[in-house]
């Protein structure tokens, strides 16, 4: 698989230039993508104009990491000019009137725009199928889901259609398509990057993510996309220098049973291997627990619904997005857009928050739901105080079969468990390619840890990659750089 | 939660939206399963030691920014996305 690092070298060499790069990519998108649908929307003229501008900062000495690097963005990141639709009917043909600040930071270091990726309506859902596009298919298995719900994001990557994406992670939405896909996928802590330009789907939670093959890669974007935005006052500066290493001597590793409830048998050998090899460099393994993960995941869907009722109130039909027609008054309007423009899962979703978040369920729901959430933070903080980092599956199965899901939706949100509780906490965490299932279809392994230690988490991942523990497979048929 | 579920219509009409009758049955059937999370939560014992705050990561900068005016998008491509008429968004009668 074509990484960062090498094309970086390859362009600074002057060995290629990044107009021709982008060609070699175009190409590549026009030849693979129709049959995965991981791009809904190619900025081929964009991304030309792009790679000139990158050139020219190549030329002149200025280049960074990521000058010339052609990536996809998620369909629900802000871009001016481009069309940005969250995959929803509701936003069909919407133009945002301004860049998000993840994606003008990449603008400013020369890196190249190919196109908008894949998504579950709004980011709701595990698996991509519930895209007014139709579903992201698995390049490493096209009867397979690619996830979700940056499941796009991560099919471009392990395709090799795009060098790095960026996609965002509400309860697991970056690291879980990554875990299916075999790619790396990185969250990082709540506000380490702005979400200024992000469609929220739920305020608290959300957070902008990568997807790329290599550990280095995802520090590389990480370093080039975090810090501090005044228009999102839950940024923070920078924290933490990132240079990897892949130190893992004198490492407390946690290892908590309660999330590996239900992990395919062969997923948990391969991460028990996995410790081993970090045991023999001189990390030593705790076994901790987690009492309130029980009731994580039943807490995240009423946050997250709730605060998508309220984030979502804002489509009506007036401003911008979908408008019913023939509609009498402003409230049929109102009703008529939102009923048409919203999917079955959005909608779903909308009526649930709205419920919990109604007088008489407050205070049973939502109110406790948020005490809960406190709980588990509290979990984490206590079991971070006998270990660094915790190691768990990242999904605890390997890629679901196409319209699994749909035809038991409440497996869809009960997987969902290994990845919710970080959200909730705010806490980095890292899904790394660890091994295949029977059928050659990839498991992902996650590694959490404590807030504002994004830098830690990415060099511990860093070891299992160096040492060659974990790497995405190559499976051709893309750039193949 | 039966009682939630009767009252579907009326969650529903809280967020101005409507359940088309072809999807009533499936949506209820949906909407038994995600609100069964409901019932987890409120089943479940949080313990004393929790009140509710204002949770730490949710405003790690801890210091509300200035209010201090800044220039906004251009009115004319703010109403573009829309039916606009003479500087205002079109919609139909209000009050009837």
């Amino acid at each position: 698989m074509t990484t960062v690092t090498t094309l970086s070298r390859l362009l600074r060499s002057g060995k290629m230039s990044a107009s021709e790069l982008t060609e070699i990519y175009i190409k590549a998108v026009e030849k693979v993508n129709p049959a995965i649908n991981a791009y809904v929307y190619t900025c081929f003229d964009e991304a030309r104009r792009g790679a000139r501008l990158a050139d020219k900062l190549l030329r002149e000495g200025k280049g960074g990491a990521l000058t010339g690097i052609p990536f996809a963005l998620k369909d629900n990141i802000a871009t001016e000019g481009i069309p940005t639709t969250c995959c929803s009917k509701m936003l069909k043909g919407h133009i945002p009137l301004y860049d998000a600040f993840a994606y003008s930071k990449l603008r400013e270091q020369g890196a190249v725009l190919i196109g908008k990726t894949n998504m579950d309506e709004f980011a709701m859902g595990g698996t991509n199928e519930n895209s007014v596009y139709g579903a992201a298919l698995n390049p490493r298995d096209r009867t397979r889901v690619a996830g979700g719900s940056s499941g796009g994001s991560a099919a471009a990557v392990c395709a090799d259609i795009a060098a790095f994406s960026l996609g965002s992670d509400t309860g697991g939405s970056v690291r879980r398509p990554a875990a299916f896909c075999g790619v790396v996928g990185f969250k990082p802590t709540y506000g380490a990057i702005s979400r200024n330009g992000l469609f929220a789907y739920a305020s608290s939670l959300d957070q902008i993510g990568s997807l790329s093959a290599t550990v280095g890669d995802a520090a590389t974007v990480f370093g080039a996309i975090r810090g501090k935005d005044a228009a999102d006052m839950t940024s923070c500066a920078p924290t933490g220098e990132i240079d990897l290493k892949g130190e893992v001597k004198g490492l407390k590793i946690g290892i908590c049973d309660e999330f590996f409830v239900g992990a395919d048998q062969k997923l948990v050998d391969r991460i028990s291997e996995i410790l081993r090899e970090y045991e023999r460099a001189g990390a030593q393994i705790v076994r901790v627990s987690m009492p309130s993960l029980r009731y994580a995941l039943a807490a995240y869907y009423v946050i997250a619904c709730a605060e998508a009722s309220s984030n979502l109130g804002r489509y009506d039909g007036v401003r911008f997005g979908y408008r019913a027609e023939n509609c009498t008054d402003a409230a049929e309007l109102m009703i008529k857009s939102r009923t048409e423009g919203f999917g079955k899962e959005v909608r779903k979703r909308i009526v649930f928050g709205t419920y919990v978040l109604s007088a008489g369920y407050y205070d049973a729901c939502y109110k406790k739901a948020c005490l809960l959430r406190q709980r588990t933070e509290a979990d984490f903080e206590r079991c971070f105080c006998e270990c660094d980092v915790l190691f768990s599956p990242a999904a605890p199965t390997s890629a679901l079969p196409l319209g699994f899901v749909c035809g038991d939706p409440l497996r869809g949100y009960r997987d969902d468990f290994c990845t919710v509780p970080q959200n909730l906490a705010g806490l980095p965490a890292i899904s790394l390619p660890c091994g295949e299932d029977g059928n050659g279809l990839p498991y992902g392994l996650q590694i959490t840890g404590r807030k504002f230690e994004d830098a830690r988490v990415l060099n511990i991942a860093y070891f299992a990659e160096k040492v060659g523990l974990c790497k995405a497979k190559n499976i051709g048929g893309g750039v193949g750089l | 939660m039966d009682k939630a579920k009767e009252s579907l219509d009326k969650f529903a009409s809280l967020c101005m939206l409507e359940i088309p009758q072809s999807e009533r049955e499936e949506f209820a059937r949906g909407f038994d399963e995600i609100a069964a999370f409901a019932d987890m939560v409120s089943d479940s014992i949080v313990g004393d030691a929790y009140s509710l705050k204002v949770s730490s990561f949710a405003l790690p900068c801890e210091k509300l920014r200035e209010d201090i005016p800044a220039r906004s998008l251009p009115a004319e491509k703010l109403l573009g996305g829309a039916t606009s008429e003479d500087g205002f968004f079109l919609v139909g009668r209000v009050i009837k």
